[in-house]
């Protein structure tokens, strides 16, 4: 599964979300099922993928689908 | 020295009040949540079990003038749902905001980002506040999302900044801030609900 695959994956279900509606558009802010729950569904989701701790300066940056693309890409360098 | 008024808080928005607590609102409910280890470790303190009269003192104990307790309440069903802490530092112009949400089913449901748009505008149109502070603990996923979603911005991560309450180290804390031309730029963009001040007094 691809970076933007498993992003997609992690997302929707953290937003109880058909995967086929989680896009590009897809935000905090904009996307009214991202909600601080649903937030911190998807860290903890990201932390059991990643199989750690997320880091600090990493997660305050996560607020769009592609985000998370790029956590789980610069995991993996 | 200049005497700082004390402040008799009352906001309205769509489904909440936001008012002053007083020593008469002390309840089971509330000393729950303060005895609560899971509420109290998202504002890195240590969970209490008061007796109403101890919580009556604890309320007491802000002064409500720099230092507010300020509670969240159905509008509908007037019960608690939580309560904010706010030191206000009037030389700086410069306000620190704290919230628990102690009611777990008002979580997820943008009981933060409603209630507090509500306080900011009070704090910006009434307290001669400029700059908002808020300080979640780098683990606390909930808060940190809140700031973000209401375009707080992050002016930085301290590492290792708080002894944690529970003794397990020391722990990281994000520091998020709002200057008030930001938060009107924010309300102008219609980006915001706006909480609605229903009535202003002081005491």
């Amino acid at each position: 599964m691809s970076n933007a695959e498993k992003a997609r994956e992690l997302l929707a279900g953290a937003l109880n979300l058909p995967e086929q509606q989680v896009d590009s558009s897809t935000m905090i802010g904009v996307t009214q099922q991202w909600d601080s729950l649903a937030h911190m569904r998807l860290m903890l989701a990201l932390e059991e993928v990643l199989g750690s701790e997320l880091e600090m300066e990493a997660v305050v940056n996560i607020a769009s689908l592609s985000d998370v693309e790029t956590m789980l890409a610069n995991a993996k360098a | 020295m200049r005497q700082i008024k004390k402040r008799n808080i009352r906001l309205k928005t769509d489904r909440f009040v936001i008012r002053t607590l007083r020593d008469t609102d002390a309840s089971e409910v509330m000393a729950s949540w303060l005895a609560d280890a899971d509420l109290m470790k998202n504002v890195n303190h240590k969970p209490q079990r008061m007796s109403l009269l101890q919580l009556r003192r604890y309320i007491s104990s802000y002064d409500q003038a720099t230092r507010l307790l300020v509670g969240v309440f159905d509008a509908a069903s007037e019960k608690p749902v939580g309560y904010y802490f706010i030191d206000i530092n009037p030389t700086q112009r410069r306000a620190t905001f704290n919230v628990v949400i102690g009611d777990r089913d008002y979580w997820g449901k943008r009981t933060v980002l409603e209630t507090r748009a509500a306080l900011m505008d009070y704090m910006f149109q009434y307290c001669v506040v400029e700059k908002l502070i808020g300080g979640p603990l780098a683990r606390n996923f909930p808060a940190v999302f809140n700031y973000k979603a209401q375009g707080w911005k992050l002016e930085g991560l301290m590492k290792s900044h708080v002894l944690s309450a529970s003794g397990t180290g020391r722990i990281d804390q994000y520091q998020f801030a709002m200057l008030k031309e930001d938060w009107q730029a924010i309300k102008s963009a219609g980006m915001q609900q706006n909480g609605l001040i229903e009535k202003e007094a002081t005491a």
